[in-house]
């Protein structure tokens, strides 16, 4: 089943890299949910998330010839394009290169508290390789990953040593590559 | 860099890929290892396999539809959108001369518009307030831009939209026009922000007619937001 989802989503963006219309418009139907809820994570705003849709969109058209089905599948290189777009929206619009959490807090349109949505989206079952983190460590890889977050930031941001923090994030790593190579 | 950051250790640099993935290494850390990125097939394996871990975060996420709103944007942007009954001209077929005439005229009236259209290297889609497009604005490198209205909402009696840049060198804004409620309009850059414009920001006000004197009497604001690179070299 996962498979053959697989195989039809590198055939459409193979098609996307054709530019054939068709062929976007069946990648949207079958992605668009999942990448919206994604950036609904990273963004937590529901019209910068749409905007950032928009612009995943715009560049899979564009770049589809780059995606390479023997490096990776295609939900991972979709993931990462649109993890990159949320978290590059998220930087630009910080007013300086310091990555505080005042000047995240102050974010214009994140902290719009009435389009915020609800960041309970977990499924009901975690997946068993983040069931296999403890909760520092779980909480840590989440920042970063949709928060893009550095070591640092999280340092911050969890009110912790930066050694106590690196060691959080190392080993979450570790158990988590450890538990998805049993899988694959 | 952190006394556990080797990348000559393959244990550690493992483990840096990892990190790297992940978006946790400071600036420092992240140049030193992309540069060992760009030449070693086997360092990219590395990050490949760690992209395809840390998608489990996303795997548990429940799915979200997006607003139909979303998908026109991206059809008018991609040039994708289904062209209305008056285009296809398959349908002309089996018309009268006349009729075929007219539709001749009609085309080539279509046609001159799109003949205004250039190559893109950066879009930027300003939304109405319920996130359907209003505009497009495409921009070339070389500083030709292009604004196409797709369906603005109309601004208030009496008052326009005028667009913006605002570059991050503290220079006074730089007015790219009044945007234009139907058809497109073409605007230059001037060589003088060619460098800076596309990672400026873009903004939208709502102004008199003739748009305010100058940059530092604009009117409120209604969108902001910045260009997208539609070239891969930004994507992973």
């Amino acid at each position: 089943m996962q498979d053959s989802r697989n195989d039809a989503l590198v055939e459409y963006l193979l098609g996307c890299a054709r530019q054939d219309a068709q062929a976007l418009d069946r990648l949207y139907r079958a992605t668009s949910a999942h990448l919206y809820a994604q950036l609904l994570r990273i963004l937590r705003h529901e019209a910068s998330a749409q905007d950032c849709l928009q612009q995943v969109y715009i560049r899979i058209w564009a770049a589809a010839g780059q995606y390479d089905a023997s490096r990776a599948r295609p939900m991972t290189w979709l993931g990462t394009m649109t993890r990159n777009i949320a978290i590059d929206w998220i930087r630009r619009q910080r007013p300086s290169e310091h990555d505080s959490d005042e000047l995240i807090a102050a974010m214009p349109g994140l902290s719009d508290i009435e389009a915020d949505v609800d960041l309970a989206q977990h499924s009901g079952e975690l997946h068993q390789c983040l069931a296999e983190l403890n909760e520092d460590q779980r909480r840590a890889l989440e920042l970063a990953y949709f928060e893009g977050l550095t070591h640092q930031d999280l340092a911050n941001q969890l009110d912790q040593p930066l050694g106590t923090v690196k060691s959080w994030v190392r080993r979450g790593l570790e158990r988590l590559k450890t538990c998805m190579s049993h899988l694959i | 860099m952190h006394e556990s950051f080797d990348l000559s250790d393959p244990h550690l640099r493992e483990a840096a890929a990892g990190e790297y993935a992940l978006g946790t290494l400071t600036r420092d850390e992240r140049a030193a290892f992309e540069s060992l990125l760009s030449v070693s097939h086997d360092v990219q394996r590395d990050v490949e396999r760690w992209r395809e871990h840390l998608n489990v975060f996303n795997e548990q996420l429940t799915p979200i539809a997006p607003p139909a709103s979303v998908w026109k944007g991206i059809a008018e942007a991609t040039g994708t959108a289904r062209q209305p009954w008056w285009r296809r001209l398959g349908l002309w077929q089996g018309m009268t001369a006349t009729a075929f005439s007219l539709a001749l005229a009609v085309t080539l009236t279509f046609s001159l518009g799109q003949n205004e259209s250039m190559e893109s290297d950066y879009v930027f889609v300003v939304s109405n307030p319920d996130s359907s497009p209003g505009w497009i604005v495409n921009a070339s490198h070389s500083g030709e831009m292009m604004v196409q209205a797709v369906s603005p909402n109309a601004p208030a009696p009496g008052k326009v939209c005028e667009l913006w840049l605002m570059t991050k060198d503290g220079e006074k804004p730089m007015s790219l026009g009044i945007l234009p409620h139907s058809g497109s309009m073409k605007v230059e850059v001037p060589k003088e922000y060619l460098a800076a414009f596309p990672d400026s920001d873009l903004v939208i006000t709502l102004e008199n007619p003739g748009g305010a004197p100058s940059g530092k009497q604009m009117g409120p604001t209604l969108k902001k937001g910045q260009f997208t690179a539609v070239e891969g070299r930004h994507i992973l």
